[in-house]
């Protein structure tokens, strides 16, 4: 099966290199402190940030930081074909652990001692790159709680093609996911899977990088326009 | 969801007493919906509905699968609803269970009729392929996004959109050559027939909170409730469901008037719902090139 075309072109109609469209919104669930549903080409997820609030088992509680924890789950109708997902399967718990790992390096957790965040992340459609999706939109999710960080957190996944949808996953090249820190330009997340030479690893992984860079450039707009409405809002802006 | 005060607590049963809710409506007022259809791209039929803050998804998927040897000439149909944690983070991990299989089996009920299929809101025959060997089987995933009270209500009308925004692939079948061959299934890739949903009922919820009852009430008053009982009303005005919640034990008369409320606000419901489904549908054919 041909991932590129005679003409350059990808399955989608893509360069090699590009990104697909991103959309992005903040606040779409009342309830929650922070919310943000982050759409990377056909991936779709939403992210809840509930905090911070009293720590639920006191035993728990950490007398110098927030605790942070995250769940990640699937819905049922996310992917083409429909299995039944149990809720505590590996590959939920390991996302979940990944991505709270990643927001906690993030967080000014030392502000909010004693306390707990809580961060969700419902898939609604997977095509690949669920992991990135995932902590783009908790870094809008977590900004919009106003809760402090010291960075914007995005991540992007990279293989000899970039940010690939399912069916270019599916084929079973290389995989990297970064987390980059942008503004400190720090990496917070690496992974990767299958195997790829050492010098090209070096092009592939600065590659998702970019990507991580281009998606910190849109979420800043995103907060900026957020920030005008509120503003407006409150009349402090005409 | 914070605690209410007495305060706030008295406020809710007074002004349900007095016809005049928190939010300004009347005890038999249902508030403004909306319904968006096609949704999950990648279904074969979905629909969000947000009714205030309450916001619920449902999807279709339609496979081919086996009918049953009691029905063979019937497709089947199963329910599943999903909490998300995003709605509340007592849904985390295994929190939303309950509520979840709450949800499935009491729109399994209303939804799905006897145990002959008969009753069903969708005429069951129409998903058979081959019979006794091949049928559809429909699986409707509804997903609670976020909750602001009357979640049953919310996920009927998303499931009855979905189900009017479901395309069955049409299907050629080339006979077997003889009796021990499998027949041939060719599925068409863009040919689609669409269900006719005329029969499945919405469902109205009637909460009791002191001596009056309220429809469609948000998290605050069903935090108030004492019992509720949900009624599931089809086009022509007949009861296809009933569920009664809630610890309180209601007089038999009250519960046929609270039947004959539901019935009076869910035929003009169901006729809200339609013409909103048609302008959903409308909607999406106007996006597409």
């Amino acid at each position: 099966m041909e991932y590129i075309s005679p003409e350059g072109l990808r399955l989608d109609g893509r360069r090699p290199l590009e990104m697909r469209q991103l959309h992005a919104q903040l606040g779409v669930v009342d309830k929650a402190d922070g919310s943000a549903i982050f759409e990377m080409g056909n991936t779709k997820v939403i992210a809840a940030v509930y905090g911070p609030h009293e720590v639920q088992s006191k035993n728990q509680q950490l007398p110098d930081q927030a605790l942070v924890r995250c769940e990640y789950s699937m819905a049922n109708f996310s992917t083409g074909d429909r299995p039944r997902r149990s809720k505590g399967d590996r590959r939920a718990t390991e996302i979940s652990l990944v991505i709270r790992q990643t927001m906690e390096a993030a967080i000014l957790t030392h502000l909010m001692p004693r306390t707990q965040i809580d961060i969700f992340v419902q898939v609604l459609q997977a095509d690949g790159g669920t992991r990135a999706a995932c902590i783009n939109a908790a870094t809008l999710a977590i900004a919009d709680a106003g809760i402090p960080m010291c960075d914007l957190v995005t991540s992007c996944a990279a293989g000899y093609l970039n940010n690939m949808n399912y069916m270019e996953d599916s084929a079973g090249g290389p995989d990297v996911t970064v987390g980059l820190m942008t503004k400190m330009d720090k990496l917070t997340l690496l992974q990767m899977d299958s195997k790829l030479p050492m010098d090209i690893f070096e092009t592939v992984m600065q590659l998702a990088i970019e990507g991580c860079k281009a998606i910190v450039r849109y979420i800043q707009n995103i907060l900026l326009e957020n920030t005008k409405q509120l503003e407006y809002q409150r009349g402090l802006r005409s | 969801m914070v605690g209410l005060s007495l305060g706030e607590k008295n406020f809710i049963q007074g002004g349900i007493a007095q016809d005049i809710r928190s939010d300004g409506r009347g005890r038999q007022h249902f508030r403004s919906f909306s319904i968006e259809t096609g949704v999950i791209p990648q279904a074969n039929g979905s629909a969000r509905v947000r009714i205030g803050s309450t916001d619920v998804i449902a999807s279709v998927k339609a496979d081919l699968g086996k009918p049953s040897p009691y029905q063979p000439d019937q497709g089947k149909i199963e329910i599943s609803v999903e909490c998300s944690p995003i709605a509340d983070p007592e849904f985390e991990r295994r929190g939303g269970e309950q509520l979840s299989m709450e949800l499935s089996l009491a729109l399994q009920r209303t939804l799905l009729g006897g145990k002959s299929g008969a009753g069903a809101g969708i005429d069951l025959s129409t998903l058979k392929v081959v019979e006794g060997k091949t049928c559809w089987d429909l699986y409707i995933d509804g997903l609670v996004l976020s909750y602001d009270g009357n979640l049953l209500d919310a996920l009927a009308i998303a499931i009855k959109a979905a189900l009017s925004n479901t395309g069955i692939p049409k299907v050629e079948v080339v006979p077997a050559a003889s009796p021990d061959q499998q027949a041939d299934i060719n599925i068409s890739d863009d040919e689609f027939s669409y269900l006719d949903t005329s029969g499945v009922p919405v469902i109205v919820t009637l909460t009791k909170v002191g001596r009056h009852y309220i429809v469609d009430a948000t998290l605050e008053e069903e935090s108030q409730m004492s019992s509720a009982v949900s009624v599931a009303i089809n086009r022509l005005g007949h009861i296809c469901g009933l569920t009664k919640r809630g610890g309180a034990a209601l007089d038999p008369s009250i519960i046929l008037d609270m039947i004959s409320v539901a019935q009076h606000v869910g035929q003009r419901l169901i006729m809200l719902v339609d013409s909103e489904i048609a302008a959903a549908e409308a909607r999406m054919a106007d996006d597409q090139p």
